[in-house]
């Protein structure tokens, strides 16, 4: 048995103190379950103890997203969990999301880390299987089954080895991460940096699993059409992960295709989109190449790599 | 309270009646106080029946009976006509108990269903009498709900019961009314409707006797639920009812989902259905999981091994919202959910709110149920609610529908534990067809549809399904049924749907008969073919003997027209289409 030290950190940007605090109640039951040592479910993992507990915040927002009266109550909600430790931390600049993810893990020792959406609330018993997964061998990273809106990617239902793990609600070894130098913060704002980091700790030697048994609510609404609304910058930023990610990983034809897929018939937000990418290309802001990653770099599935159905 | 106790203010009547046919069940000799003195027309049947009767008021009650042996008190109207009710009844009892008589109480319904129809029409006082309800002198007007309430309050236990239907005749309003009469749709719902929430629809005068019990717990009469009417606080907006063996770790998931909601004001009430204590332990521990937030609002109800529908009735029972709705152990809803029932609500109060539900496929992982989704999101449900569609099978998976509980209790309106299925579909079109159903315009919960056998859709035969149906639409055509605005466009859009299938009808007759006709020319056909065939044997049986006789003049060459006449009859013999069809150098 091993007694692993976990940081559950949440990196926030004009969030609504009330989604915070929902998130916090969710965290706060899972990781009280999965401390606890009467937990049924923690049998059935059995193989890890959790030391300290490290909850920590990070603001990427311009202006503080919480007074000090919220910031008080966010921590009450965390304060239910005996022995842990709570920090705010107003980064003062938007980091974007894998940026302020780093920025918060530098200033841990934990081995694992929990990466959670501030928009989720987690199962109590999410963590306790989290935990399971992430005790296999060679696994790097695990993540949770997203509720109600189920992400269609496609795992092993023996092993739940998946192509790549999503950071709404991911546990990662701390050691892995830092040996592939964390997320990459050129993904700015956000998506795929999650892709990205899985793809990297795949090359590195590492799995990557989908833990069906970790239920996340992940606060998703569907359209009238029956499909996962997405907001205008949620649309913008999606496009340009995409020619982030092909840019990363040497597929220039991925790269042309999208932009011109983008200048025949895209959105305004998709032409914002290949507008920025030309921009930060020209400015050298955008992550390396690693060549020879096809092994691991699916850029020709709908979700980067096999799904098993589609919204 | 002045009182005329003249013989001359009591006629007979119908209520007289059940008083003395209540006194000859219950009592044998003695004498037989009647206060008030309108009960005055039994007297002498009373008498006849071996009792003796005295009249007085209130105040004369015991120097009235004075030594004699009392065996019942009569008051007929007087709680309604007293000032203090509970203090009347409970002065009653207290006099009742010191002489171990009984009392026999008449009360008027002032829910009678004449009273609604009156109303309805805008009426109060009608007929050369008026409604004998409404004389000014009465203080209190009773239904059976609160008349049970007094007298428990007082401590009388109800022995027996002969209310009273009055004819007819005696009542004052014009037959043949639109709001009254039997006959019209408009009185066939209102009696219908009136006769849903109780029994006593047509009773027009409560006639009771009771005993006097002090000992006797006092029963709660608060009736049906209706979530204002509970004790113990301010009643949530909804209600979540969710039934569950306690085996599927999909229970988590539902539970998390309504955990996570935008909107807490909501109680779930977890119908435990299951004899294994491991089960009821496993379920324990799971909400015990959840933040106090949370788990507070959760109320675990076990029904060991119940009938499938039954916990949810008895999650009814148990309800304390205003609205109340049915989430399966492994349905998922998003935030905002309650919050979209709660802001309809907030505009039509009253009404059934419904969103729009999605399927999608699972698989179960392991042998605890573990969802996996295998599809995407599935639309098989009407965007909105449309009566004549969900007659023809579910539109509307149950945790896609609240309900107002005021209109539960009012109809007293129940899950139907002889159903095998659609006892949800059942139980919304009997409440939507009262309250009408306003959509929320968006898509709020996902209904699991398991790939292998976990649901009641995979295990119950079609012809079930089917006899299901059929009798939720036997039940909703026993009486007139309420259609909301818009109904008039869609019963004229399927008249002229049904019109076209007429009309197509007929071109099919049409058809029917040009091909009987065709028919009847290919036998005939047919038959002069087969003539002709027979005929055609006929000349071939023929054709050796005529080409023997052709060659013998072919060989005369006598002449050329001899020739030909030989030519011709060889070319008599041969099958017709055989010169086509034969190869040119054959």
């Amino acid at each position: 048995m091993t007694e692993l030290g976990v940081r559950l950190q949440v990196v926030v940007y004009d969030n609504e103190v009330g989604q915070l605090l929902r998130m916090a109640r969710g965290a706060a039951s899972a990781i009280l379950q999965a401390t606890s040592r009467s937990s049924p479910a923690r049998h059935g993992a059995g193989h890890i103890e959790l030391g300290p507990i490290e909850i920590a915040i990070g603001d990427s927002s311009i202006e503080p997203s919480l007074d000090d009266r919220e910031r008080a109550a966010l921590a009450e909600e965390f304060g239910s969990v005996p022995g842990s430790t709570f920090t705010y931390d107003f980064f003062g600049a938007n980091l974007g999301s894998g940026g302020g993810s780093n920025r918060l893990m530098q200033s841990t020792e934990a081995d694992l880390v929990w990466i959670l959406n501030p928009d989720t609330y987690p199962a109590p018993d999410a963590l306790t299987h989290l935990l399971a997964a992430i005790a296999a061998d060679g696994v790097a990273a695990a993540d949770a089954r997203q509720i109600p809106v189920e992400h269609p990617k496609s795992f092993d239902r023996v092993t739940g080895e998946a192509a790549w793990v999503s950071g709404a609600c991911m546990l990662l070894r701390r050691e892995a991460a830092e040996s592939v130098d964390g997320f990459d913060e050129h993904f700015f704002p956000m998506y795929c940096d999650d892709v990205d980091l899985s793809w990297r700790l795949r090359l590195a030697g590492w799995t990557v699993a989908h833990q069906p048994r970790a239920a996340v609510f992940h606060d998703k609404r569907l359209d009238g059409a029956g499909r996962p609304e997405a907001s205008p910058f949620e649309h913008e930023s999606g496009v340009l992960a995409r020619l982030f990610l092909a840019h990363r990983y040497d597929r220039p034809d991925v790269v042309a295709a999208t932009l011109s897929w983008v200048d025949a018939g895209g959105t305004p937000e998709h032409r914002r989109a290949a507008a920025t990418y030309r921009e930060r290309v020209e400015a050298g802001d955008v992550p390396s190449t690693i060549a020879d990653a096809a092994r691991v770099a699916d850029l020709d599935s709908d979700f980067y790599g096999p799904a098993r159905f589609r919204y | 309270m002045a009182v005329d106790v003249s013989p001359s203010n009591a006629g007979p009547s119908p209520v007289a009646d059940a008083v003395l046919a209540l006194l000859r069940d219950h009592v044998t000799a003695g004498l037989v106080i009647d206060v008030d003195g309108r009960a005055a027309s039994i007297e002498d049947a009373l008498v006849a029946s071996g009792l003796e009767y005295a009249a007085c008021t209130l105040a004369d009650l015991d120097r009235v009976a004075g030594d004699r042996a009392v065996v019942a008190v009569v008051t007929l109207g007087g709680p309604e006509h007293c000032d203090r009710v509970d203090e009347t009844l409970s002065g009653l009892r207290s006099w009742i108990e010191g002489r171990s008589a009984m009392l026999v109480l008449s009360a008027s319904n002032v829910a009678n269903v004449d009273v609604a129809s009156k109303l309805l029409a805008g009426r109060w006082d009608m007929g050369e009498r008026g409604d004998h309800r409404a004389t000014a002198e009465r203080r209190h007007h009773f239904t059976d709900a609160t008349l049970r309430a007094a007298t428990g309050r007082a401590a009388l236990v109800e022995l027996a019961v002969a209310d009273v239907i009055a004819a007819d005749d005696d009542r004052p309003w014009p037959r043949g009314h639109p709001t009254r009469s039997p006959t019209t749709l408009t009185g066939r719902f209102v009696r219908w409707l009136r006769q849903a929430a109780d029994p006593y629809a047509e009773v027009t005068d409560f006639v009771r006797i009771y005993r006097a019990d002090t000992t006797a717990p006092v029963a709660d009469h608060a009736g049906a639920p209706d979530g204002s009417a509970r004790p113990g606080g301010e009643s949530p907006f909804l209600t979540v009812i969710t039934r569950t063996m306690g085996r599927r770790a999909s229970l988590v998931d539902t539970l998390t989902c309504l955990a996570a909601q935008t909107d807490d004001d909501f109680e779930v009430r977890l119908m435990l259905n299951t004899p294994d204590p491991a089960d009821r332990q496993r379920v324990i521990e799971m909400v015990e999981a959840f933040h106090p937030s949370f788990r507070s609002r959760v109320h675990l109800h076990t029904s060991g091994n119940a009938h499938r529908v039954s916990p949810l009735n008895d999650g009814l029972e148990q309800a304390r919202g205003r609205y109340v709705t049915v989430l399966d152990d492994d349905d998922l809803v998003v935030a905002d959910w309650v919050a979209r029932f709660h802001a309809a609500v907030d505009e039509h109060d009253g009404a059934v709110v419904r969103c729009r539900a999605v399927d999608q496929r699972a698989d179960a992982l392991g042998t605890d149920v573990v969802a996996t989704a295998t599809s995407g999101f599935l639309l098989p449900y009407r965007e909105t609610f449309d009566l004549a569609s969900h007659l023809a099978g579910g539109q509307t998976p149950q945790g896609s529908v609240c309900f107002p509980m005021q209109a539960v209790a009012a109809l007293d309106i129940r899950f139907d534990c002889d159903m095998e299925v659609c006892e949800d579909l059942d139980f919304l079109l009997r409440v939507a067809t009262v309250c009408g159903v306003v959509d929320t315009g968006t898509i709020g919960m996902i209904y699991r549809r398991w790939n292998e056998d976990q649901s009641s859709m995979h295990s119950v035969a079609p012809e079930i399904w089917e006899e299901a149906l059929r009798g939720i639409v036997e039940r909703l055509d026993e009486q007139p049924l309420l259609m909301p605005p818009g109904t008039a466009q869609r019963l004229y859009q399927a008249a002229v749907q049904e019109r076209q299938l007429h009309e197509l009808g007929h071109g099919e007759e049409s058809l029917l008969r040009r091909m009987e006709v065709a028919e009847r020319n290919w036998s005939t056909l047919a038959h002069q073919y087969a003539e002709l065939e027979h005929r055609y044997i006929e000349l071939v049986g023929d054709r050796d003997a005529w080409k023997e006789r052709a060659e013998r003049i072919d060989a005369d060459g006598s002449s050329a027209v001899a020739h030909r006449f030989a030519r011709l009859i060889r070319r008599t013999g041969e099958r017709p289409g055989e010169a086509v069809d034969r190869p040119p150098d054959r």
